[in-house]
């Protein structure tokens, strides 16, 4: 082949080839699939890949198992970033900074203390005292299922908002870390399926 | 009398298969398709996009530096356009067109033509321009990250140098070498299909388009390296099949150490340089901070190619 043909070769690859190229990058979709395959976070302790897939077809987890339950199941589930942000703090609903206000609750609802306390229980100044957090019996509610229980029924009962599945309507939402962790960790430890607790960087071992 | 003419020479020796550079890099882009295709099939039209796009972009950079430089246009020979495939072969198949572009841009433009153009340029365009993506957007050629929509007929979908990198060789234990070389893995878009890899390279080595002695030491390398690594330590280093069949071991072998402006001509010197080039290929896999090392291990090579290659028998008489 001469040159002058070669060059001609050359310019014809060329422009077939950038025709190619824009006109695939512009029409690929650029969404990402409905529903996950693999999931990769980004984390201070290294990257951390999740097998969407596997999770839902092999161990047969159905979305609420995971994600926060909504009364609307057609719904997709929402980003959990979009709640649990990187840098949230913590603060449960009641005490200091907490969403629950007491006073519009006994002053301006004008409920008794007996509508939601105890009254009379020797030996017992906090709810904590008996409803130990974590500990649930048959006889003694722990402390999340007994405030749960007292919030949410009494709302309920009244139709009032926030109700149940609305956990941000009264908790300000995890740091984003603490949510996964107890979320992945939670699971893994139920089913006794590694990695666990200690071994973070069968998790976190994907990179920086 | 000294003849006022001067010639500027390179030094010899000088090696000629008879062809025109044209035929050298459609051979090895038409070898190199081999495992380019089962890469489309693997990854679908986003790695064909990738592909076409740096093959056109390299050869347009190209053009365009002809044209402000003022010299022949030379995309007639095939060599851009070669940067580009191969750019394209190292690269997740979903990597965004800017960096493809960008890819293509420091290969021909920084890599090669700023050195005065094909034959001038001291390291392999295509690992200058790798080093410098993986070094300044890691995220975009992490294959892991890259191709978490895929669903593959493979487990575990997940890279295997950096499984063992981070989980130890334990981890890589269920991957069989024979599935890894048939392109059950996560890579590049022409990485993964080390079968395709392995004939393209023999193709390539019998037709006298890159040199054997480089690309056989350079694996030669790699295996003797990763055997003395996992024999001391099994349990945190892979052994050297695994090496051999996973990250860019085979396309380095083939298609980056032997690129000829970059790497040595005499015997002995090719040989030291291929071996060399393997040797750290695995210091960097195993003790260094990259997951693969091929890239700099190629650039490091290149980068001491002319000292190496002054290793050559002593001229008989004397020169006055």
């Amino acid at each position: 082949m001469t040159s002058k043909n070669e060059t001609k070769l050359g310019y014809v690859i060329a422009v077939v080839c950038l025709a190619v190229g824009v006109l695939l990058y512009g029409t690929l979709p650029a969404e990402p699939p409905e529903t996950p395959v693999r999931l990769m976070f980004q984390s201070a302790a290294g990257k951390v890949l999740f097998d969407h897939q596997i999770h839902m077809d092999r161990y047969g987890l159905s979305c609420s198992d995971c994600h926060h339950a909504d009364d609307d199941d057609s719904a997709l589930p929402v980003s959990c970033s979009d709640c649990h942000k990187v840098e949230a703090e913590y603060v449960p609903a009641l005490g200091a900074g907490g969403k629950f206000n007491h006073d519009a609750h006994s002053m301006d609802f004008g409920f008794d203390c007996a509508d939601c306390h105890h009254m009379g229980d020797e030996g017992a100044s906090h709810c904590g005292d008996c409803h130990q957090p974590g500990v649930d019996d048959e006889s003694m509610p722990g402390r999340t299922q007994a405030f749960h229980s007292q919030c949410i029924g009494c709302h309920e009962d009244m139709g009032l908002t926030p109700g149940a599945g609305d956990c941000a309507g009264c908790h300000i939402p995890r740091k984003r870390a603490e949510a996964f962790h107890d979320q992945c960790m939670g699971c893994h430890e139920n089913f006794g399926a590694g990695p666990a607790m200690d071994d973070c960087a069968t998790c976190h071992g994907y990179g920086k | 009398m000294h003849s006022a003419i001067k010639l500027t020479v390179s030094h010899a020796p000088f090696c000629h298969n008879g062809s025109r550079i044209s035929a050298k890099s459609y051979n090895i882009m038409l070898a190199s398709m081999l495992a380019v295709v089962p890469g489309f099939y693997f990854y679908g039209l986003p790695a064909v996009a990738a592909a076409a796009l740096a093959v056109g972009s390299a050869m347009a950079w190209e053009l365009v530096f002809n044209l402000i430089s003022r010299r022949p246009v030379s995309i007639g020979d095939g060599n851009a356009a070669l940067i580009g495939l191969l750019a394209a072969m190292l690269l997740p198949a979903t990597v965004p067109w800017w960096i493809v572009v960008i890819a293509t841009f420091i290969a021909v433009i920084i890599g090669k033509q700023i050195f005065g153009g094909i034959g001038a340029n001291p390291f392999n365009p295509v690992a200058v321009a790798m080093a410098i993506l993986l070094v300044s957007w890691p995220d975009y050629l992490d294959f892991n990250t890259a191709l978490v929509h895929y669903q593959f007929d493979f487990e575990p979908v997940t890279y295997p140098l950096l499984m063992v990198k981070s989980f130890g060789a334990d981890a890589v234990e269920t991957m069989n070498w024979m599935d890894l070389l048939m392109g059950r893995q996560v890579g590049g878009i022409g990485t993964t299909f080390g079968i395709g890899l392995l004939i393209a390279g023999v193709y390539l080595m019998v037709r006298g388009y890159i040199r054997w002695e480089i690309s056989l030491s350079f694996l030669a390398g790699i295996i003797i390296t990763a055997f003395i690594f996992n024999k001391i330590d099994p349990e945190s280093y892979a052994g050297p099949v695994f090496h051999i069949v996973t990250g860019y071991t085979l396309i380095g072998a083939f298609m980056l150490a032997t690129e000829d402006s970059s790497s040595p001509v005499n015997f002995i010197p090719m040989l030291l340089y291929g071996a060399l080039g393997g040797a750290f290929t695995i210091l960097i896999r195993n003790v260094g901070l990259h997951v693969d090392g091929v890239i700099f291990a190629v650039l490091v090579m290149n980068m001491v190619n002319p000292l190496i290659d002054k290793i050559r028998p002593k001229a008989v008489g004397k020169v006055a």
